[in-house]
């Protein structure tokens, strides 16, 4: 049984990809996202996905710069997580940039010609 | 009142600007535009318009008949951010077209007419003036990062442009009606054709001049302005 091979890793990593897919088709569908950001999407997340599901797929690249497989994990979950917090945080300071320049486009057209403290 | 608007964004533009505005208002009274200067944070500002008003033009009463006006954001929020800050200052107004220029005089404000006449005609919603389509001396750098824009732009949008990066551009009623930019920065040009491709606007481009002097080159695209602008873009994707 293939399940029995899987780890926690080579699950829980498609199966976030998985929803991440659904939400990419989600977004298309209410046209929040045009086809060629949706491709993009789809190759990123079915790549991590494939990758997590048959990591032998990896095999042909030179070996994983030559670090035994238990420190392989550490560093993949440190990837993942980094990449993770880096999102997370890149779409904080998205949402808060969206909010000075509101505020600022606010004022703005509010007081035209004028210096504003 | 006339129903063309000019949207220059400038952030610490300086004497620059006041060396190119008197060409930008030659053009603005006769083709009957009014001028939204979108001051984006920075130094200075207020001089604009002590310039203006020894230009002729009335600044701060968009009522009157030669139209120039000065918007300010508190901080920089970036080139994006201030043209759609100038942009919705013109739908507020009824503004049927708008243009917009950038502000470090690297553009030749005649070039706005033909911009003008091409939306008039009504032969697309958006008119992209492009810097690559006249033979022209411009940086072997900046072709370069132009052109790995404009790859991206086909890519997330569809369009395949000669010069997707130009600042100057103008916008349809059509366009303006349905335009809702949210990058801040210079991201805010590939936007503009993620939009287009979403409601299905036309896009034209047509030729213009440029002129690189020391200040415009120390502005717009470089490397890491290209790196920031693609990690934006799969940002905003996901933000949506």
């Amino acid at each position: 049984m293939i399940f029995e091979e899987l780890s926690l890793v080579s699950l829980l990593t498609p199966l976030f990809s998985l929803l991440m897919i659904l939400r990419s088709f989600s977004l298309y569908s209410r046209r929040k996202q045009t086809w060629r950001e949706l491709l993009l999407w789809l190759v990123i997340w079915l790549g991590i996905g494939l990758v997590a599901l048959f990591p032998q797929l990896l095999d042909s690249l030179p070996a994983f710069i030559g670090i035994k497989s238990g420190v392989n994990v550490l560093i993949f979950f440190g990837m993942v997580l980094l990449f993770y917090g880096f999102f997370r945080l890149m779409i904080k300071v998205e949402e808060l940039e969206e909010k000075v320049v509101n505020m600022n486009r606010e004022r703005a057209l509010d007081a035209p010609g004028r210096r504003q403290h | 009142m006339s129903n063309i608007c000019i949207v220059v964004p400038v952030y610490n533009e300086g004497k620059v600007f006041q060396q190119w505005l008197p060409s930008l208002l030659s053009v603005a009274l006769e083709v009957g535009a009014g001028v939204v200067v979108v001051v984006d944070g920075g130094e200075g500002g207020e001089e604009f318009g002590v310039w203006s008003g020894e230009l002729g033009v009335k600044n701060g009463e968009w009522a009157g008949c030669e139209r120039m006006i000065f918007l300010r954001h508190l901080v920089n929020c970036g080139v994006g951010a201030a043209v759609m800050t100038g942009i919705e200052f013109a739908r507020r107004q009824g503004a049927g077209l708008v243009l917009t220029i950038d502000g470090d005089g690297q553009h030749d404000p005649e070039d706005l007419r033909t911009l003008l006449a091409e939306l008039k005609k009504g032969s697309a919603d958006i008119v992209n003036g492009s810097r690559f389509l006249k033979h022209q001396s411009i940086p072997v750098l900046r072709r370069i990062y132009n052109f790995l824009s404009n790859v991206i732009v086909f890519l997330v949008a569809g369009f395949w442009l000669s010069d997707s990066q130009s600042g100057m551009k103008g916008f349809s009623a059509r366009a303006l009606k349905k335009l809702d930019l949210h990058s801040a920065g210079y991201e805010w040009c590939t936007e503009v054709f993620q939009e287009a491709n979403w409601y299905g606007f036309s896009v034209q481009e047509v030729p213009i001049s440029v002129k690189y002097t020391r200040h415009s080159l120390g502005k717009g695209q470089s490397f890491a302005v290209g790196v920031d602008m693609i990690i934006r873009l799969m940002v905003r994707s996901l933000l949506r």
